[in-house]
């Protein structure tokens, strides 16, 4: 990972991390749309070569803050900066270093794969023999060799949105942001796009990741912030985030008929929260502990009661969400 | 087929493409056409010029041109053609001319022949018309006096007496106007009967959207609409009866703000008209929604090909007029074959003629075209499936 | 690929659909053209109208009257029924019908013998009744004429006949003012005032199908967010519309001449370059007009609305239809506010220039820069508004 060049701005006290360091800050940001707060008091800062997430259902302000950041809206108040500058529509060299990979496929439908690409990174890369390298090199990158002369309309949605990042990174970008870049892709699509994105990390870019699948952006982000209604509800890693609630492991085990007496004991259990019965399942919930699942078999051995099949899941950040905000991160807001 | 027919309704009039070509348009070229034509009837009636008249010697010793001059120059004549300056030389006369004061100059040579000069100015602002007029006129003023000296040659006696020229040139023989067709003939009526033609070819686009929403192509939206239980031909005919209902109902409020504020004349069959126009309608929303079934066709393709066969519906002025009739002269079966023009007939027809006959032909040609549209439309619409790649 | 690049090879991927607008506009112009009269302007050609005779009398008197008048005029065979009459007179396939009514060669020999008056003939004329004028003259004078002869020389009906037709040999002659200039032929003429028209129409359709593609939201954002100014991106986009502009006239125009006029490329070359200038500065008016629409951010369909409309009505006030003598006085008075109205009046000049001189020439190039200067001021609008367009709210 190269280190980035100090930028040398101003220091602010009691920042979680020097200033100096952090590639985009953002203070109190504040936008609103009539009576509608779009994105409420929200402040964050990234460290160069992180790969931040960006959590919330629909609606909770994700594509708004991105939309602030890179001056495409006007915000109310607050303060962006990047690479340690104030952020302004006309901040072109700061511009030069961000990567944009935006939610809707941004590509002209007249122009093929390879004059896409190339189109694009003609804005940030002025000479041609560089920029035949670049665009090269993002091709192969997404795996759009073989599909060079084609037009967007003859691509699937899966190659579509690679062309989309394609677009976004042929200029190496310091700063790449992606704002939800697998909505609607195929499995083989997504699990490329992925592995993409963790190599470019791994070649030093910094990365915000917005997304509202969190299988995701557990397994890519090592800080995740989650979103809602326009403010930040939670933020630290993923594990951070997990041991802020109380939520352990949920247990789910096939059971035929159980009687109130043993549930009420697997409820008695320590660290048991809720235990219930579903249909033929019985569904636990666990705060943290080591043995919460030897310890739910064993009442039912002990009671005698015949069990099938046995599931435990590990706390997801669904369960933060749940926990935090009462809801769940996919349901609509 | 209801439920694609109000389906369609509703997206149209919320859509205002359709509006725009089938209705404002109309109305807009309606007002500047109302603002231009009391010019435009000038175009086909004006005769008049500015004459430059070389009152030399010669002039006075030429027998009856100057009365005739007079008479036809006279601000209260009823055989008023001209203007007229005098000069008292040719190259006055010349000068002026040159500089635009007067379209031509006479001058009379030593004959007693009268010579015209006139300027290509003139003749290219207003045409060869109103030369032609002045040069007949002077003609008849040649040929009388040359048959005054030939009766005056065996019968002297009658010039003497001033009956030789009372003979020829007391007006005896008169003609008179009548009118063969219903309502006299109207060089504005084509025009506003052209712009409804136009106006019908460029709303094509409502059939031509509504059309191409169902195709399996279009995207999600006939993707969908291909899944449905319906037999394709069905939504077609629902769709295309959707827009022609709109289509029709912009064009009839189009034709009545015409008539109303315009007062184009229609003739006095109002049923006609609205047979005309729904006719009309019909005709292009099937051909627009042919033309939907086509892939590679753009809505704007629609009116780059309306433009082009409004030339032949004399849409263009005088020009394009004297240019549409000489091909309905020349190959009549080329100019019917053009859906405008018979728009631009029937109502032609209803203005001038004592008979349906050329009416009702004119509006049998529409909706056999449209019928013939709708057919093709249908077959290519089974065709097509559903091709990504 | 530089923006510009970009834009041209957007604008280049739409070829079928701009060669098939582009192409037929041009083509009403070009067919325009070819309609109007063939004559190379020098000559004077005279009006030679569409006539035809019915002749229900059949005497000799009659039959001079109809070779007379359909002498010089172009002959047309209607049937004697009357919805023959009403579709020939319907539709100006006949200018004139003259209908000689039964008996009227007795008539006139009576009347001519007693000194009444002689028997009416009836005549039907088109809309176009400026020539129903001219053709009364001509009828009217030779049946006077016959008249005359029969009442002071009498004799039998041949006689008058042939006496009247000895008097009416010759006619005036007409010539044209000396012209030096040699002058552009009529038919280019004809078709360079109603290229405003198409040059206008399809230089906006084509801005406006540019637009669309370009300014997708997703795409728009995209390079909002680069380092890429607003000055650049607005430069690129003029640059592309500028070159849209001189496509539409270079295939316009250049159609035209070489349909039209390559013979006035050698004898008149100073008209055919006002011309020229005169269309190129309107097709650049409707490069502006198209940049100020991308820049308002105009969607396609309305784009092409704007375009058929806006070109239709420019064109029909600038007098490019009927020519600007037929325009009515106060549409005149708003007329001197469209372009069209100035390239109709260089035109118009420079058909009829008697001389090439400055003093001539001058005139017609001052209203060149003024149209010039509608085209800079709609720019001007446009670049403004560009670069306040640098950040937008999203709806």
């Amino acid at each position: 990972m190269a280190p980035l060049p100090q930028t040398g701005s101003s220091i602010r006290k009691g920042a979680n991390m020097g200033a100096r360091d952090a590639v985009v800050r953002i203070d109190n940001l504040v936008k609103r749309y009539g009576d509608l707060v779009a994105v409420d008091h929200l402040s964050l800062s990234i460290a160069p070569g992180e790969v931040f997430g960006l959590l919330g259902p629909n609606g909770s302000g994700k594509t708004t803050t991105i939309n602030c950041v890179l001056q495409l809206l006007s915000y109310d108040h607050g303060d962006i900066q990047l690479f340690g500058e104030a952020m302004r529509p006309t901040s072109y060299q700061l511009k030069r270093r961000i990567g944009v990979v935006p939610q809707e496929v941004a590509v002209f439908d007249e122009l093929t794969v390879r004059e896409n690409v190339d189109s694009f990174c003609a804005l940030y890369v002025g000479d041609r023999a560089r920029r035949r390298e670049l665009v090269d090199d993002a091709i192969a990158f997404v795996g759009l060799e073989k599909f060079e002369g084609f037009r967007p309309k003859k691509l699937s949605g899966g190659l579509l949105r690679r062309l989309n990042i394609a677009c976004g990174i042929a200029h190496r970008p310091e700063l790449i942001i992606m704002d939800e870049p697998t909505v609607a892709v195929d499995p083989q699509s997504r699990e490329s796009i992925l592995s993409g994105i963790e190599r470019l990390n791994a070649e030093g870019a910094t990365v915000i990741y917005t997304s509202h699948y969190m299988e995701e952006v557990e397994r890519l982000c090592s800080r995740i912030m989650i979103m809602d209604h326009g403010r930040s509800v939670a933020s630290g890693t993923a594990d951070e985030l997990k041991g802020m609630i109380g939520t352990g492991e949920k247990i789910s085990v096939e059971v035929g008929r159980m009687d109130e007496a043993t549930l009420e004991r697997v409820r008695s259990l320590d660290h048991v929260r809720t235990a219930e019965t579903d249909g033929g399942m019985l569904r636990v919930q666990c705060a943290s502990g080591a043995h919460n699942l030897a310890d739910v078999l064993g009442v039912l051995g002990d009671a005698g009661l015949p069990y099938g099949r046995v599931l435990s899941e590990p706390p997801t950040l669904n369960d933060v969400f749940l926990e935090i905000t009462g809801r769940a991160l996919r349901d609509e807001a | 087929m209801l439920a694609s027919l109000r389906s369609c309704v509703l997206s149209l009039v919320r859509d205002k493409a359709l509006l725009v070509w089938a209705l404002a348009f109309p109305v807009i070229m309606t007002l500047i056409f109302m603002g231009m034509f009391s010019g435009i009837g000038g175009a086909y009636s004006a005769v008049g010029s500015t004459l430059g008249v070389v009152r030399d010697a010669n002039y006075d010793a030429a027998v009856g041109l100057d009365e005739t001059i007079q008479a036809i120059s006279g601000p209260e004549s009823s055989d008023h053609v001209c203007d007229v300056t005098y000069y008292d030389g040719a190259a006055d006369a010349k000068a002026a001319a040159s500089a635009g004061d007067v379209d031509a100059y006479l001058t009379v040579s030593g004959d007693g022949m009268p010579q015209l000069h006139v300027t290509q100015a003139s003749v290219a602002e207003g045409g060869s018309l109103p030369t032609s007029v002045l040069s007949e006129v002077l003609d008849t003023y040649l040929h009388t006096r040359s048959a005054v000296e030939r009766v005056a040659a065996t019968r002297p006696e009658l010039l003497a007496n001033g009956r030789a020229i009372e003979a020829f040139t007391s007006g005896a023989v008169q003609t008179v106007r009548l009118s063969a067709t219903k309502n006299p003939p109207s060089p504005d009526a084509r025009y506003y009967y052209a712009l409804l033609a136009m106006a019908a070819g460029m709303g094509a686009t409502a059939g031509m959207e509504s059309a191409r929403r169902l195709l399996p192509t279009a995207g999600p939206l006939g993707a969908r609409q291909t899944l449905a239980a319906v037999p394709r031909w069905r939504m077609l005919v629902g769709a295309l009866l959707g827009a022609w209902l709109c289509e029709f109902v912009c064009l009839l409020v189009a034709a009545l703000f015409m008539w109303g504020a315009a007062g184009v004349p229609f003739g006095d069959n109002a049923p006609g008209v609205v047979g005309a126009i729904a006719a009309s309608s019909l005709m292009a929303c099937a051909a627009g929604a042919l033309c939907g079934t086509v892939p590679r066709m753009e809505t704007g393709m629609i009116s780059g090909i309306t433009c082009l066969l409004s030339l032949f519906t004399g849409l263009y002025g005088t020009a394009s007029q004297q240019l549409a009739d000489s091909i309905e002269a020349a190959m009549p079966v080329l100019a019917h074959a053009n859906p405008l023009w018979q728009t631009t007939n029937c109502f032609y027809a209803l203005l001038y003629y004592d008979t349906p006959d050329a009416f009702l032909a004119s509006c049998a040609a529409l909706l056999g075209m449209a019928l013939a549209f709708i057919a093709v439309a249908s077959l290519r619409m089974r065709r097509t499936s559903y091709d990504h790649l | 690929m530089t923006t510009f690049r970009t834009y041209l090879r957007i604008f280049l991927s739409h070829r079928v659909y701009i060669a098939i607008y582009l192409v037929m506009l041009s083509l009403v112009g070009v067919f325009i053209g070819l309609s109007a009269s063939p004559a190379a302007t020098g000559e004077y050609q005279e009006t030679s109208a569409n006539v035809a005779v019915i002749d229900r009398d059949g005497s000799e008197l009659s039959s001079a009257l109809a070779r007379r008048v359909l002498a010089g005029n172009n002959q047309v065979d209607v049937a004697d029924e009357r919805r023959a009459i009403q579709d020939s007179v319907a539709r100006d396939r006949v200018s004139y019908l003259l209908v000689i009514p039964r008996g009227w060669g007795e008539g006139l020999m009576d009347a001519a013998r007693q000194g009444g008056k002689a028997p009416e003939l009836e005549t039907y004329v088109s809309y176009y009744s400026g020539m129903g004028r001219l053709l009364d003259i001509e009828v009217t004078g030779y049946a006077d004429g016959l008249y005359g002869m029969a009442a002071t020389l009498g004799g039998g009906a041949a006689e008058v006949v042939s006496a009247t037709d000895d008097a009416w040999e010759g006619s005036t002659q007409v010539s044209m003012v000396e012209q030096v200039a040699s002058p552009l032929p009529a038919s280019l003429v004809t078709a360079a005032e109603f290229a405003s028209y198409p040059i206008f129409s399809s230089a906006m359709v084509c801005i406006a199908v540019l637009m669309s593609s370009v300014e997708r939201r997703p795409v728009r954002d995209r390079r909002l967010a680069s380092p890429e100014s607003a000055r650049t991106r607005n430069l690129a986009l003029l640059g592309a519309c500028a070159t849209i502009g001189l496509v539409t006239w270079a295939w316009t125009f250049g159609l035209e001449v070489l349909v039209l006029g390559r013979s006035s490329l050698a004898d008149s070359p100073v008209q055919l370059a006002l011309v020229g200038a005169a269309l190129l500065a309107y097709a650049l008016v409707a490069a502006s007009v198209g940049f100020l629409a991308g820049q308002l951010g105009v969607s396609e369909s309305a784009a092409n609305a704007l375009a058929n409309i806006l070109g239709m009505v420019m064109s029909f006030l600038g007098g490019a239809w009927t020519g600007l003598s037929l325009l009515p006085d106060q549409l005149v008075a708003v007329a001197h506010f469209t372009p069209a109205y100035w390239v109709t009046r260089v035109v118009e000049g420079a058909a009829g220039m008697g001389r090439v001189t400055a003093k001539n020439v001058m005139p017609l190039v001052g209203d060149i820069g003024i149209c010039a200067l509608f085209g800079i001021a709609i720019l001007l609008v446009g670049l403004v508004l560009g670069r306040s367009r640098g950040r937008s709210e999203l709806a």
